[in-house]
């Protein structure tokens, strides 16, 4: 057995996966080859990191309220995750704390988002000129009228055609 | 309603199965106690809240009960009942804005031995509850198909043949996805906690 096809077997092997036929060369390969060791040995550390977290107790009594709703006709959470975001989902406990966080994150984020808009409104409103032109109570735009009023009776006064 | 003893002979999944749509409440009981522990390992992995974790059990078993007429008895109960479980968890984590990574199959194939730096073993004065947190840290950043054939395999320790029924995948997919899973597994690792790697200080 070559080091290619011993490096193939290495994560059946690993994995209690080969038949003894072929566990048998590579364990023989193993013994003379270091390198292949040192994969093995590479392996392991990493499945030495893969550690299952604490389970989770089930809680007493669990088994019969689940059979009881089922039984009631309680369908679970069927609602399609488009749907979800109009409302909470019709879960089968108590709103989490995530439906509720997630409604005051909408509501924060419609509310913000209308002060935004009539910000920008304003803005936009200071900014441009012309929109001062639309005010009838604006004595700039009175003067402004005023002096292209003047302009245009040079102009036509200037004008040889005229 | 029969009554039944836990010390008597297992009833088969599949009868339980039959008198649980026969509307019979401890038949499904039973269904739910036998498997409970397992779904609520397996929600473990995505989530540490127990409050998460029984909406999510809990949610699983009442699909499967209002989808029950659906189960063919050709696969295991739990085979059935674990994909319900997986649907209900990563639907879970969408609506909370934790959708986990998801990856298409990769079809490069990496060469053996593909990471760079090796792996020291965990300390021994890291303890085991602090080696498993460091675990759910770096499974949560890879990508779903890589999480999910490490759990199987590392935590539930299943054959390839039955991870590949479970996932409706061929067994070389099965050894060339916790092929990739592991190197995955190991990069992130090093790139999260450098201090890991073999030669560091």
């Amino acid at each position: 057995m070559d080091c290619s096809d011993a490096l193939a077997r290495i994560p059946r092997y690993l994995d209690d996966e080969l038949l003894e036929a072929e566990a048998a060369p590579l364990r023989a390969h193993l013994m003379d080859c270091v390198d292949c060791r040192g994969q093995v040995q590479e392996a392991r550390s990493v499945s030495a990191w893969l550690v299952k977290p604490e389970p989770v107790e089930v809680p007493a009594g669990f088994a019969a309220l689940v059979a009881r709703r089922a039984i009631a006709g309680d369908p679970g959470a069927l609602t399609p995750v488009a749907d979800v975001a109009a409302g909470p989902a019709p879960l089968t406990s108590a709103p989490a704390e995530g439906d509720r966080m997630r409604s005051f994150v909408v509501s924060a984020v419609a509310v913000a988002a209308l002060v935004l808009l009539a910000l920008s409104i304003a803005l936009r409103r200071m900014d441009m000129p012309e929109n001062r032109g639309l005010s009838a109570d604006d004595a700039s735009t009175d003067q402004a009228l005023e002096a292209l009023r003047k302009m245009n009776e040079r102009d036509q006064s200037e004008d040889p055609k005229e | 309603m029969v009554l039944r003893k836990m010390d008597a002979a297992p009833v088969e999944d599949s009868s339980l199965v039959r008198d649980s749509l026969a509307g019979d409440g401890t038949a499904f009981q039973l269904l739910v106690e036998r498997y409970q522990g397992r779904l609520f390992a397996l929600a473990r992995n995505y989530t540490k809240s127990p409050v998460e974790i029984e909406d999510i059990v809990q949610d699983t078993f009442l699909k499967a009960f209002a989808r029950l007429d659906s189960f063919q008895h050709q696969s295991s109960f739990y085979t059935w009942i674990y994909r319900i479980a997986t649907n209900t968890l990563l639907d879970h984590l969408k609506r909370r804005g934790r959708s986990p990574v998801q990856a298409v199959e990769d079809p490069e194939v990496l060469p053996n031995g593909v990471c760079d730096g090796n792996l020291m073993r965990p300390d021994a004065r890291l303890q085991e509850k602090e080696i498993a947190e460091i675990t759910q840290d770096v499974l949560l950043d890879l990508p779903e198909i890589f999480r999910q054939v490490l759990i199987l395999r590392e935590f539930e320790d299943m054959a390839y043949q039955d991870i590949a029924d479970l996932l409706e995948i061929s067994i070389g997919t099965v050894e060339s996805r916790l092929f990739r899973a592991r190197n995955k597994f190991k990069q992130k690792l090093l790139a999260k906690y450098p201090e890991f790697a073999q030669g560091a200080e």
